[in-house]
């Protein structure tokens, strides 16, 4: 089977499986040459892009995708060509590597903001509409409202592991408070769910699992809410792909279980 | 008693929440068409997303900037509606690695400094290794939000209309 076509070196195009590694990627040539050097990706892998209709074998592939990525920038100079030339030619050569560089930390230090993007759309699809959007670019918080039932949805979102480094180690993790309101409509049940609150504000480090209660006197909601930590690498690929039914179950589950808990204690 | 006070702060509170409420759909919208967020910033009066335009051969990015201007108050709702400018750019990321075409950009990112936007029209900027087309409108917020599907198509059918007309601008500047 061939390629479908020849990715730009710095094309993070190619998705790689080995039993050893597992699956790796999308990556670009220039990044299959790196870890194929450093044996992170073993020479029997399987290989697969957009427009191949299965796993080929890596090996079936390699020199067509390894052939001409040394020559812009290690060739050395020919007769013919002027030292001008050639040393724009290397010069070229390190700026496209200091690209393929610079978009994975991108990536790493963006992530957080694509997983924000799909609460929003996995959120209207199930029926709420976004009524406040709140982010400095590493706290976001968002909330929803049913305009229907007028019940709301709360999200708190931080990213823990921003940066190459840390997200390599650690992976794309976040912190998250996953909260659900509804409109009591008395003021004695919101007075309860105020001194509710106050209780809530002595819990320093709420573990996961722990529901809090918050009160507003003057829009008469009540809200439940609950700590988690998320694994956003779970949600959304290195190629941008999200993983919408797997994000909209958890929310649907979390919303289902803070709704419960709410209208247990305060009907 | 109670109750009455409660309605009306929750009326007050959609009411200031329609910007929010576009911002969603545009999200969405921008979510279906395969873009992405990867950048937002938001606090009350504005809000950008960018959206990172996967797989599309000629953009790298489209930035979407709301500004909310009238109508989060009821007296200039009833008067003058809620409107907020939409700003849309489009960018063309060009990988800039040959001193002469970095010479070359240089002079065109000094050429544009100062130009201003024009309202309705395209704007074309240069900066660094990126080229950049921006068009700027006034949208009346009720045309979209909360009608339904109608509203959602009618929201898709402009952004989709707009970025193609940012497109053609850029298209002779991606290298």
């Amino acid at each position: 089977m061939g390629l479908p076509r020849l990715p730009r070196p710095d094309e993070v195009a190619l998705h790689i499986h080995s039993r050893e590694g597992g699956r790796v990627g999308p990556i670009s040539r220039r990044g299959l040459q790196r870890q194929l050097a450093s044996g992170a990706i073993p020479e029997d892998a399987r290989l697969w892009m957009e427009g191949m209709e299965g796993w080929g074998w890596l090996r079936e592939h390699r020199e067509a995708l390894l052939a001409d990525l040394d020559a812009p920038s290690v060739a050395p100079r020919s007769p013919e060509e002027s030292e001008d030339d050639y040393l724009d030619r290397v010069f070229g050569g390190l700026v496209r590597s200091s690209w393929d560089y610079l978009e994975e930390h991108r990536f790493s230090t963006h992530i957080d903001e694509v997983f924000l993007g799909a609460v929003i759309t996995s959120t209207l699809d199930v029926g709420y509409s976004l009524i406040d959007l709140k982010s400095d670019g590493t706290h976001h918080y968002l909330r929803f409202e049913d305009l229907q039932d007028q019940s709301r949805i709360v999200v708190r979102l931080t990213h823990l592991t921003s940066g190459l480094a840390l997200s390599k180690v650690l992976g794309q993790r976040s912190s998250a408070v996953i909260g659900y309101g509804e409109k009591l409509g008395n003021v004695s049940k919101i007075m309860t769910a105020i001194r509710a609150e106050m209780k809530s504000g002595y819990i320093r480090d709420p573990e996961p699992g722990t529901i809090t209660v918050d009160g507003d006197l003057s829009s008469g909601y009540v809200y439940c809410q609950v700590d988690l930590y998320l694994d956003i690498d779970a949600y959304v690929e290195r190629d941008y792909t999200v993983h919408h039914d797997k994000l909209a179950t958890h929310i649907g589950a979390t919303t289902h279980a803070l709704r419960k808990y709410l209208r247990g204690r305060f009907a | 008693m109670f109750n009455l006070m409660q309605n009306f702060a929750h009326k007050a509170e959609m009411r200031e929440s329609k910007d929010e409420i576009l911002l969603g759909e545009i999200v969405r919208v921008m979510s279906r068409r395969g873009h992405p967020t990867i950048q937002f910033r938001a606090n009350d009066d504005i809000q950008q997303v960018q959206f990172k335009t996967v797989r599309d051969p000629l953009l790298h990015s489209v930035f979407i900037t709301l500004d909310r201007k009238t109508g989060s108050g009821a007296l200039s709702a009833a008067l003058l509606g809620s409107k907020a400018t939409l700003r849309i750019t489009a960018e063309v990321k060009n990988r800039m690695a040959d001193p002469d075409d970095l010479i070359a950009m240089y002079r065109t990112d000094l050429a544009n400094m100062f130009k201003m936007p024009v309202l309705g029209g395209i704007k074309l900027n240069h900066e660094m290794n990126s080229v950049l087309a921006t068009l700027q409108l006034v949208v009346e917020l009720d045309h979209y939000i909360l009608k339904g599907d109608p509203g959602i198509e009618k929201l898709d059918a402009l952004l989709v209309s707009r970025i193609d007309a940012l497109k053609e601008k850029l298209e002779p500047y991606k290298k």
